[in-house]
């Protein structure tokens, strides 16, 4: 099946050049194919998504109009399963959609399948899901990454223009590197995370995969915006991200930092790195190196841990089997809740929760979890120092190409991850927009870079992207697989 | 049982559930990589740093009017409650 954008799909169906219910059927056949290599969904909506279309007015104005788009499951979709990959919420129909599922829906976008992810959104290799791990387009004995391993697995096969993720740590940015696809998550606040099973609250951002930087600005553009639903959603007007886009970033200062690419290893990555760098400067850019205080860069994993598993704990306090979720017997209300969490969770979840316990309990608040908050400040601080002086700043998305499912490891705790694995968490910390932008290739894998600029400055990184798409040979990527 | 692993089972216990004896072990190798962390960081001077929070601070928050709306219907908050008896969540007795 032909891998089309959105900006494609749109024009075909305008010019009607291509049916819609006949794209519709084909997709699904698609959908199921790639379902069986990849195991990258948990639901696919084919008779929601048919009689959608059969009802469907399309609208030539909408970019979006009845463009196929597939939900993190972990988005509340109403009268639609949504178990964040966990056990616990393996039979839970919400009663109500997430803010952007209902935005998306407005712009009559069609939802075809609930995509897979690690449990709860906690975990980076997308092994811990339910329902099994996510295998890479690319290559299938090797991860999609995580924890928004579905999303990024079906939008690099090339069978929907979009998906959507959630990103806590570089949950949609890491995913989206590992398998070749542009990854996004704007700022803090831009998207309303209402009806979105939260992660950690202070870190959680949504945002999207594309195969296209134009793409991705028509997506956000939809996603972004106020939200009395949730109070932590930004007032900012939204501009025309997908008008304004532009190739012209002369100018443009970019901070490679040095602390990141000095421990790269991989000579793919970093001759890759060189070559964006120049690409950056045929651009007309001004790309010079600078540093973090290199304590503080080793910090954010220690930081990270601590202030996600404290608010996990928290957040998912109410999944307790009596509400809603899976519910196990028990002789009293607190057997209950006792029995369904043991058997709802995984081992590694339990674990997280165990250490959030720890680190919030009333005698170790001040030296674990406000701490580690405080640590926080002094990152921020210091990452905006550079935003005093650069528009950009510019890293490789990883230290190396998606490991096997055999060789990849939940556990971020381990020392060796310490920067190279870890510094896209600047961007939860910060806030910042951070987008991954495929950039080449080692051992026939795909690899990324990453462009996070400042504050809402969303269209920076966008055009910053944008020129450095024109110049790569990497735009509407996919790997439907060598079968077909 | 050692001290630790009736500590973290309590902590377990605490977050309501329960971890089991082949859990133990990869329970105590994290909570030994994680007290690493909590060291690492307190070998960072933050006298006089407040938390931080939320990634920036903008007030995003008001006080809206005293209206009723985004009301959930009863009957839409029981659909996924396992066990329902005359509008109500059943649970067993707490007073026996």
């Amino acid at each position: 099946m032909k891998a089309y954008t959105i900006v494609e799909l749109h024009n075909l169906f305008k010019n009607k050049e291509l049916s819609i219910s006949e794209y519709y059927q084909s997709l699904f056949v698609e959908l199921e194919k790639q379902n069986k290599r990849l195991n990258a969904l948990v639901t696919i909506t084919k008779e929601e998504a048919l009689k959608k279309i059969s009802n469907l007015s399309f609208d030539p104005s909408n970019m979006l109009s009845a463009i196929p788009v597939v939900y993190k499951d972990n988005y509340s979709t109403e009268g639609i399963r949504t178990t964040a990959s966990s056990k616990i919420l393996d039979n839970y129909l919400p009663i109500y959609s997430a803010t952007a599922v209902n935005k998306l829906e407005d712009n009559n976008t069609v939802i075809v399948a609930k995509a897979s992810l690690d449990e709860l959104a906690m975990g980076g290799t997308n092994r811990s899901a339910y329902t099994g791990p996510v295998h890479n387009p690319w290559d299938t004995t090797r991860i999609s990454g995580g924890s928004s391993g579905g999303s990024a697995a079906i939008v690099a096969s090339g069978v929907v223009p979009f998906a959507l993720g959630s990103d806590t740590g570089d949950s949609i940015r890491k995913p989206a590197g590992f398998c070749g696809v542009v990854g996004f998550k704007p700022t803090w606040g831009r998207i309303s995370r209402y009806g979105v099973i939260p992660y950690a609250t202070s870190l959680d951002h949504l945002g999207a995969f594309t195969r296209t930087i134009e793409d991705m600005s028509i997506v956000i553009g939809a996603l972004s915006g106020r939200d009395d639903h949730d109070m932590t959603s930004s007032m900012k007007e939204v501009p025309d991200y997908y008008q304004n886009l532009n190739k012209d970033i002369k100018g443009v200062k970019i901070a490679i930092l040095k602390n990141v690419y000095d421990e790269v290893t991989n000579q793919d990555i970093i001759d890759n790195m060189n070559v964006v760098i120049e690409k950056f400067k045929e651009l007309g850019a001004i790309v010079e190196f600078v540093s973090m205080e290199q304590q503080l860069m080793k910090a954010i994993l220690p930081a990270y841990v601590i202030i996600a598993n404290s608010e996990a704990m928290s957040n998912h306090s109410c999944l307790d089997g009596i509400k809603f979720g899976v519910r196990e017997p028990g002789d009293s209300p607190d057997e209950i809740m006792i029995e369904s969490r043991t058997k709802g969770f995984s081992s590694f979840i339990k674990r997280r929760f165990v250490l959030g316990n720890l680190a919030l309990a009333t005698e170790n608040q001040e030296k674990m979890f406000r701490k580690a908050q405080k640590v926080r400040r002094l990152i921020v601080d210091n990452l905006n120092q550079i935003y005093k002086e650069y528009d950009i700043i510019l890293t490789p998305v990883s230290g190396d190409i998606a490991p096997t499912l055999e060789d990849a490891s939940d556990d971020r705790l381990s020392e060796q991850y310490l920067i190279l694995e870890n510094h896209l968490i600047l961007g939860n910390f910060a806030g910042t927009p951070s987008l991954t932008l495929p950039s080449g290739f080692s051992k026939h894998m795909p690899i990324g870079i990453n462009i996070m600029g400042r504050l809402f400055e969303e269209q920076t990184v966008l055009n910053v992207a944008y020129a450095l798409e024109s110049v790569l040979p990497y735009r509407n990527q996919y790997r439907e697989g060598s079968e077909d | 049982m050692d001290d630790l692993e009736s500590k973290l089972k309590n902590l377990a216990l605490k977050a309501m559930f329960k971890l089991t004896d082949e859990e133990m072990p990869a329970m105590i190798e994290e909570y030994q990589v994680f007290m690493h962390h909590v060291e690492e960081l307190e070998a960072i001077d933050t006298t006089g740093v407040e938390p931080l929070s939320f990634p920036y601070e903008e007030v995003t928050t008001f006080l809206r009017e005293d209206e009723v709306k985004d009301m959930i219907r009863a009957e839409d908050a029981l659909k996924n409650v396992p066990d329902v008896v005359e509008n109500q969540i059943r649970l067993p007795k707490v007073v026996k």
